[in-house]
């Protein structure tokens, strides 16, 4: 198993290098002389020249890029345009609230996706089933920030029971109720689609043998419906969450400006509208790294959950 | 003849589908005595196998349907028995082997664990070291070496799977062991050892078995009683040496002659004419008619009963009405 | 007698219907997906129609209707003469939708083509070639495939800035990936097929054997990812507007329209329910489409 994960965490170093390239050449693209941005219009052209050589934009690309990564390494991804703060430190402190809400995020998907998911599976064609398939069908066509608007109106505006604004902070419970909304926000459309995918997972694994198998053991149906659908079932369902990440994490950017959520996305957001290149790099490196680890889990977790990768791979070493 | 342990009495069952009812099962009764073995045989699609789940109640429903008739299991008719009375009955006093052992294990759960279950299950307060134990001394029993306790199915070959769907079939000694077509799936060799292994277990515990297949040589071997179906229906149904001595219905007789033999010259085998009647559209008269050699008006007009002839042997065949006691 | 020829006859019959007109009619007994594709026909003609107008009034419709400001009624609640009520500049709600939906289905559309033409293209190549070139190209993908489709978007826009083109290549190049992977997969289980050796045999190169018989027999996948694509495009698209990163008010694009409505959240609820409304309306019925499709196109996945 050790040798799975570190084979994996090997994999994720050619597909981080891609991602970082991909998304620094297109960064590269940006009309506009970084010099000049930072200097501003009453630069001179001496000035605009030397500031250009002491950014190395005189380079060829490759040589940036490599730079870059060397830089990378040491937590140094530049300094913002706008405020001359380094790169790394702002990300590194937005990072957390992201990775907080999207973590409540797919909690949230899978606390109710799943059992909706089960149920729906189990009494396939009942009216429960219907509801809760037209219901996730809804749930996946909503998008995320029209629903977290109109949670905010609900909840905020007409009921008053949680702020519609920004990160609680002092202490669990403000935290707590500051999150509620945009992780519910960013989560419905992943519960929606976890539930779709664990009533088909389910409906699949239901017809198979071994259930018939396990049926004529006289085993309790709670057994059956755990132990031999549910992890079965699961598999592809991991799957999916994993790249259920990636959209929430592009959901971030949506959800964190509805609720001014201190996180990446907006930070990432804000940036772009300033023209503020490296802090832009900065973000998407970041959370193209996120999702990549994210995966990674997802593979690790996959692998524990079917024995039969597990064995191909001690087979295949 | 030793006490009755399973009769089947007028069981239907049907299925509800996209394309109208299928009548998978009309009216079928057959008997079981303890350590009997019966033969079921028939084409694909004839209700074999409805007929098995139909005894375990495992019809999956929907779509399925049980529409009728009784089965008693030791007096008790296991229609009218509570869901939860009937799950103690499975696996414990009725075991299943269903056809295709590839699919029959779950993949994610290591093969000794799913015999243990089992055992567990119904034998309640059961250690789970003692469970293992008795899990270990199945696969033994069934030829693979219980080291191999801990491993998943997809580390075993297609015969050793089987034989670890055997071991959770026979686990708790049960009275009546049903096998849907066991060794189709598996390659011709193993299937003979497969087979004496079944009927060797069975012989041990006095196991009566419900055999299902469509290959007559394996019923000569392993069975005690033979019951041809055809179309949801059973045709002909009596012991061995009656139905392999005189074969009295056209179709058993179109069975026998697609059956290649040693002892005869023919260039070709005689295979049966024609296909099995659309379930959703099944005619009036017999099912067999359009492809019975000897069918007559009166076949199309109205579907024959099962008659029973002086010595016990069953015909569904309008031929013999006459006979009939 | 005559009972019993028919079965066999519906059968044979069966059999001579080709692949697409047995999925026709499966599709048209799905009630919902059907329910999905007479929305979106509407969408459709709404979209034509109101191109149409401006094209003949030369904008004038357009200007005096959709983006002309009327201070006076700001906000005002929906009523007779303005079902969907009236936005922050006094502008009439239903009307601005109804000029917005051009620029969701056929922005989305134009994404998914330019998606479906280059990934279709390197899907091709990879499952027909295999080996080095099947190699490079995946990998390519899987790293595209790596940053999330939202984000690479506004990356992307964020680089090249907010035109109508740019939106439109950045979420196409988004959606590159998913149709280079869809073919293959599709081209690889046709691939090695009897009748592609069967055209080998009867002498038809490689380019007339990759579109004539992988790519039209690929097509039923395609087209059920095209159609779910479409609905993640739209959302995309409304996205990265609703952000300030795609199409610029005054221009009446439903994700636009809410990004003004949030300032007015407590005041009006209808500017911020209506627009996001017509965008879930749209997206469901692509995913209802793309549900029956699916099941039309491959029974075998049916539940």
């Amino acid at each position: 198993m050790y040798k799975f994960i570190i084979k994996r965490l090997l994999q994720l170093i050619p597909v981080i290098i891609g991602v970082t390239f991909i998304v620094f050449f297109i960064m590269n693209l940006a009309p506009g002389d970084p010099a000049a941005i930072i200097l501003g219009d009453q630069a001179t052209a001496e000035a605009l020249a030397m500031k250009r050589e002491e950014l190395g934009l005189n380079d060829p690309l490759l040589i940036r890029y490599f730079n870059y990564m060397k830089g990378l390494l040491h937590g140094d991804m530049g300094t913002s345009y706008k405020n001359n703060i380094p790169v790394w430190n702002q990300v590194i402190d937005r990072l957390p609230n992201t990775a907080i809400l999207a973590v409540a995020g797919i909690f949230i998907a899978l606390l109710f996706g799943i059992p909706i998911g089960i149920l729906s599976a189990k009494k396939q064609y009942s009216i429960l089933d219907n509801v809760s398939m037209v219901a996730a069908l809804i749930g996946v066509s909503m998008p995320n920030f029209w629903s977290g608007l109109l949670l905010v109106m609900l909840f905020s505006l007409t009921l008053g029971w949680l702020p519609s604004q920004g990160m609680g902070s002092g202490g669990f419970v403000p935290l707590l109720r500051s999150i509620i909304l945009p992780s519910l926000t960013l989560g419905i459309n992943s519960m929606a689609m976890v539930a779709r995918m664990t009533r088909s997972s389910m409906l699949e694994v239901i017809r198979q043998d071994y259930i018939s198998t396990a049926q004529a053991k006289g085993l309790d149906d709670h057994i059956i419906t755990t132990q031999h659908m549910l992890r079965n079932a699961l598999i592809p369902i991991i799957t999916a969450v994993g790249l259920q990440f990636g959209h929430l994490l592009g959901g971030a950017m949506l959800a964190e400006t509805v609720f001014s959520w201190p996180g990446l996305g907006r930070l990432m957001v804000d940036s772009i509208k300033s023209r503020d290149i490296p802090m832009v790099l900065g973000c998407v490196v970041f959370m193209a790294t996120m999702f990549s680890i994210v995966n990674l889990i997802v593979d690790i977790v996959y692998a524990f959950v079917d024995p039969r990768i597990k064995s191909v791979y001690k087979k295949g070493n | 003849m030793s006490e009755l342990l399973l009769e089947i009495k007028d069981l239907s069952i049907i299925y509800s589908t996209e394309d109208g009812l299928v009548k998978a099962l009309n009216n079928a009764s057959l008997q079981l005595h303890k350590g009997e073995s019966l033969g079921l045989v028939g084409e694909t699609g004839a209700g074999k196998t409805t007929l098995a789940r139909g005894i375990m109640r495992l019809i999956p429903n929907p779509p399925g349907k049980i529409v009728g008739g009784e089965i008693f299991y030791e007096g008790k008719d296991l229609l009218k028995l509570k869901d939860k009375d009937m799950r103690k009955l499975r696996g414990q006093q009725i075991s299943m082997i269903f056809q295709d052992p590839m699919t029959s294990l779950n993949p994610v759960m290591t093969a000794g664990d799913q015999i243990r279950e089992v055992i567990l299950a119904h034998n309640p307060g059961m250690s789970k070291k003692e469970g293992r134990k008795q899990a270990e001394d199945m696969l033994e029993m069934v030829g693979i070496n219980a080291s191999r306790y801990d491993n998943y199915p997809h580390q075993f070959s297609g015969g050793m799977k089987q034989r670890v769907v055997i071991a959770i079939a026979l686990a708790c000694n049960p009275s009546l062991l049903i096998a849907d077509e066991p060794t189709t799936a598996l390659d011709v060799t193993i299937q003979a050892q497969v087979l004496e292994m079944i009927h060797d277990l069975k012989e041990k515990n006095n196991t009566a078995m419900l055999l299902i297949t469509h290959d007559l040589g394996v019923v000569a071997q392993n069975c005690d009683s033979v019951a041809i179906i055809y179309a949801g229906e059973i045709v002909e149904y009596g012991t061995l040496r009656q139905v392999y001595k005189k074969i009295l219905h056209p179709y058993t007789e179109g069975l026998f002659g697609s059956v290649p033999s040693l002892d005869t010259t023919s260039k070709r085998l005689n295979a049966i004419d024609g296909m099995m009647p659309d379930p959703t559209q099944l005619p009036k008269g017999c099912k067999f008619a359009d492809r019975c050699k000897y069918a007559e008006k009166r076949c199309q007009e109205r579907n024959p009963e099962l008659i029973e002839l002086a010595d016990g042997h069953k015909v569904r065949c309008i031929r013999y009405e006459h006979e009939g006691r | 007698m005559e009972e019993n020829s028919t079965p066999k006859e519906v059968v044979q019959e069966k059999k001579q219907r080709s692949l697409w007109d047995e999925a026709w009619r499966r599709f048209k007994k799905n009630k919902t997906a059907m329910a999905g594709l007479v929305y979106l026909s509407i969408l459709v003609i709404v979209a034509i129609t109101t191109t149409v107008i401006d094209w003949v009034t030369k904008n004038q419709v357009y200007k005096n209707y959709i983006i002309k400001q009327d201070l006076l009624h700001r906000l005002k609640g929906p009523s007779a003469q303005h079902i969907f009520g009236q936005d922050e500049f006094g502008r009439d709600i239903f009307l601005r939708m109804l000029w917005g939906t051009r620029y969701s289905l056929f922005m989305g559309a134009l994404a998914i083509i330019f998606a479906l033409i280059i990934g279709g293209f390197l899907g091709a190549l990879s499952g027909y070639y295999g080996k080095r070139v099947d190699a490079i190209i995946m990998r390519c993908m899987d790293i595209l495939l790596a940053i999330p489709s939202m984000l690479l978007a506004t990356a992307i826009v964020a680089a090249l800035g907010t035109s109508l083109v740019n939106v439109l290549i950045a979420i196409g190049i988004a959606y590159i990936p998913t149709f280079a992977r869809t073919v293959r997969a599709s081209v690889l289980t046709v691939k090695d097929r009897d009748f592609i050796e069967a055209a080998r045999a009867i002498g038809c190169d490689d380019s007339e054997i990759i579109f004539k018989y992988i790519v039209m027999n690929a097509l039923a996948p395609i087209i059920v990812q095209a159609t779910l694509g479409l609905a993640g495009a739209i959302l995309s698209i409304a996205g990265l507007s609703f952000l300030g990163l795609g199409i610029q008010p005054p221009t009446p694009e439903w994700g636009a329209m809410l990004s003004n409505a949030r300032t007015y959240i407590r005041d009006a609820w209808h500017v911020t329910v209506m627009p996001g409304l017509g965008i879930m309306l749209t997206i469901l019925s692509l995913n209802l489409m793309g549900d029956g499709l699916r099941d039309a196109l491959d029974p075998k996945l049916k539940n």
